[in-house]
C-alpha cells in the first residue's frame, strides 16, 4: 500500500512537472496567428513567370519606416486588424535616387477575430478580400500594370492571396 | 490522558522485560510458558474541520489570487473516512494577450483511505483518497490583445470587456497525504492533488481558463494538478475500545 502512495507522489510529481512545461507566457511561433498578406509578383509579359522585385519599399500612409523587400518574388505584409481597409503605398526601386516608381494599393476586408490558445490569446482572419490599385490612370510614375485577387478569405500564410503583375 | 499514556507505556515496557526475560529463561532451558497480553486504548471517532493554509497565504502574497477552503472529514469506519471541501476561488491570469478573472465556488465529495498503522494511541494519516468536484464560476475577459507576429502596426488591444457567467465544471480529482497530530486534537496536513476534467460549459470562441477548486487548464489536456496545506481540528464524537497484543 505505502508503494502505491509512493508511486501517486511520484506520478503527480512527474505530472507536474510536465504539465509546467507547458508555457503561459509565450506563444509558440508555429502557432497559426493572425496571417499577413501574402503577394506573389509576376511578369506582365509572361503572366506565368514570378518576377522578382529590387528594393520594394511598402509603407502605410500613417508610418515613416516602411517593409523593405528586395530580391524575392513573394512578401508578405500585415494587415491592420483593428480596421476594415489597409493601404500602402508600394516603392518600387525605392533605394534609387530617383525615389523609384510609386503605386498605392488598399485593401478593403472584414474581419473575424478567434481564440487561438492561452498563451497565444486571439487572432483575426480576414474574409471578403478586395483589394484595388489607385490612380492608375493619372499617376506617371506608377508601375503596376494589374492585380488578380486569387484568395478571398485569409486564413494562413501558407498561400497566396494577392497576385500582381508589373 | 497523560497519566494513561504513561501507564501504557510503562505496561508496554514491562511486557519487553517480560519477554526477554523469558528468551533468557528459554536458553537455560527452562520450560517458559507464553501469557497472553494485551493494551487496551480509546480510538477516537469523529469530525475533524480543515482550514486550508495554502490558500489563505496565497491571498496575501499573490495579488492576482483570492481563495478559501474549508474541509471536512468523518471517520466512517477504522480507515475509511468521508471527506468534503468547500472553497471560493477568485483568480486572475494575465500574459499580455489576455487578461482574464475568474470567480466562483467549489464543493469536492469523497472518501480517504487510510494506510499508515499507528503506533498506539496516535492518530496520524498517511491517506490516499479521492473526490468529485464541482465548480460555479464565472469568467470575466476584461482585454485582449490581438496576437499578430508582426509589430509594424500598434498593437491591437481591446477591452470590450465579455463576461461569461452561469459556467460549471466538474471533474474527478485524486488526493494523497499525510495529516499529523500536532497537539490536543490539532493536525497539520500537506497533499497533492491529480485530476482530470470530466464536463466543462464551452465557451464559444474562448476557453476556460481557470476553474475555481481545478484550478488552471491546459489548452491540450483535461488534466490538473494541485497542493494544499491544512491546519485541522478533531471534534471527537466518540470513542472505540481497541485491542492490540503487547506479546512480542
Amino acid at each position: 500500500m505505502k508503494n502505491i502512495i509512493l508511486k501517486f507522489f511520484l506520478v503527480t510529481a512527474v505530472t507536474l512537472l510536465l504539465l509546467s512545461c507547458e508555457r503561459d507566457d509565450i506563444c509558440p511561433e508555429a502557432t497559426p496567428t493572425t496571417p499577413k498578406l501574402v503577394i506573389e509578383f509576376f511578369d506582365i509579359n509572361n503572366t506565368e513567370s514570378p518576377k522578382n522585385v529590387r528594393d520594394l519599399a511598402v509603407r502605410t500612409f500613417e508610418k515613416d519606416t516602411a517593409l523593405l523587400f528586395n530580391s524575392t518574388s513573394t512578401i508578405s505584409i500585415p494587415l491592420k486588424t483593428d480596421s476594415i481597409e489597409t493601404s500602402y503605398v508600394f516603392n518600387l526601386n525605392a533605394l534609387a535616387e530617383s525615389g523609384g516608381l510609386r503605386d498605392t494599393l488598399t485593401f478593403f476586408y472584414a474581419t473575424e477575430e478567434l481564440y487561438v490558445s492561452r498563451a497565444c490569446g486571439f487572432k483575426v482572419n480576414f474574409f471578403d478580400f478586395r483589394a484595388s490599385l489607385e490612380d492608375q490612370e493619372t499617376s506617371s510614375e506608377g508601375w503596376i500594370r494589374d492585380i488578380q485577387v486569387i484568395e478571398n478569405t485569409i486564413e494562413n500564410e501558407s498561400e497566396t492571396h494577392l497576385f500582381i503583375f508589373y | 490522558m497523560n497519566l494513561k499514556l504513561t501507564f501504557l507505556s510503562f505496561t508496554s515496557s514491562f511486557c519487553l522485560l517480560f519477554s526477554s526475560y523469558g528468551i533468557a529463561q528459554e536458553n537455560s532451558e527452562v520450560q517458559y510458558e507464553q501469557v497472553s497480553d494485551s493494551i487496551f486504548y480509546k480510538d477516537k471517532y469523529g469530525l475533524t474541520l480543515s482550514l486550508d493554509l495554502s490558500r489563505i497565504g496565497q491571498s496575501f502574497w499573490d495579488e492576482d489570487y483570492q481563495g478559501l477552503e474549508i474541509g471536512a472529514d468523518y471517520r466512517f469506519s477504522e480507515n475509511l473516512y468521508i471527506a468534503g471541501e468547500l472553497g471560493n476561488e477568485q483568480a486572475t491570469f494575465n500574459n499580455q494577450n489576455i487578461l482574464n478573472e475568474s470567480d466562483g465556488s467549489y464543493i469536492k465529495i469523497g472518501v480517504n483511505y487510510n494506510v499508515y498503522d499507528n503506533w498506539i494511541g496516535m492518530q496520524n494519516l498517511i491517506y490516499v483518497g479521492f473526490r468529485y468536484g464541482f465548480a460555479a464560476y464565472s469568467q470575466d475577459l476584461k482585454n485582449y490583445r490581438i496576437y499578430t507576429t508582426d509589430d509594424y502596426f500598434p498593437p491591437d488591444i481591446r477591452d470590450d470587456g465579455r463576461s461569461f457567467g452561469n459556467l460549471t465544471a466538474s471533474w474527478i480529482e485524486f488526493q494523497a497525504g499525510l495529516r499529523v497530530n500536532i497537539f490536543d486534537n490539532f493536525y497539520l496536513g500537506a497533499h497533492v492533488q491529480l485530476k482530470n476534467m470530466i464536463t466543462t460549459t464551452e465557451i464559444p470562441n474562448y476557453d476556460n481558463l481557470y476553474v475555481p477548486g481545478f484550478r488552471r487548464t491546459f489548452d491540450n489536456s483535461s488534466i490538473g494538478a494541485g497542493w494544499g496545506y491544512s491546519i485541522s481540528y478533531l471534534i471527537p464524537i466518540y470513542s472505540k475500545m481497541k485491542t492490540q497484543a503487547a506479546n512480542n
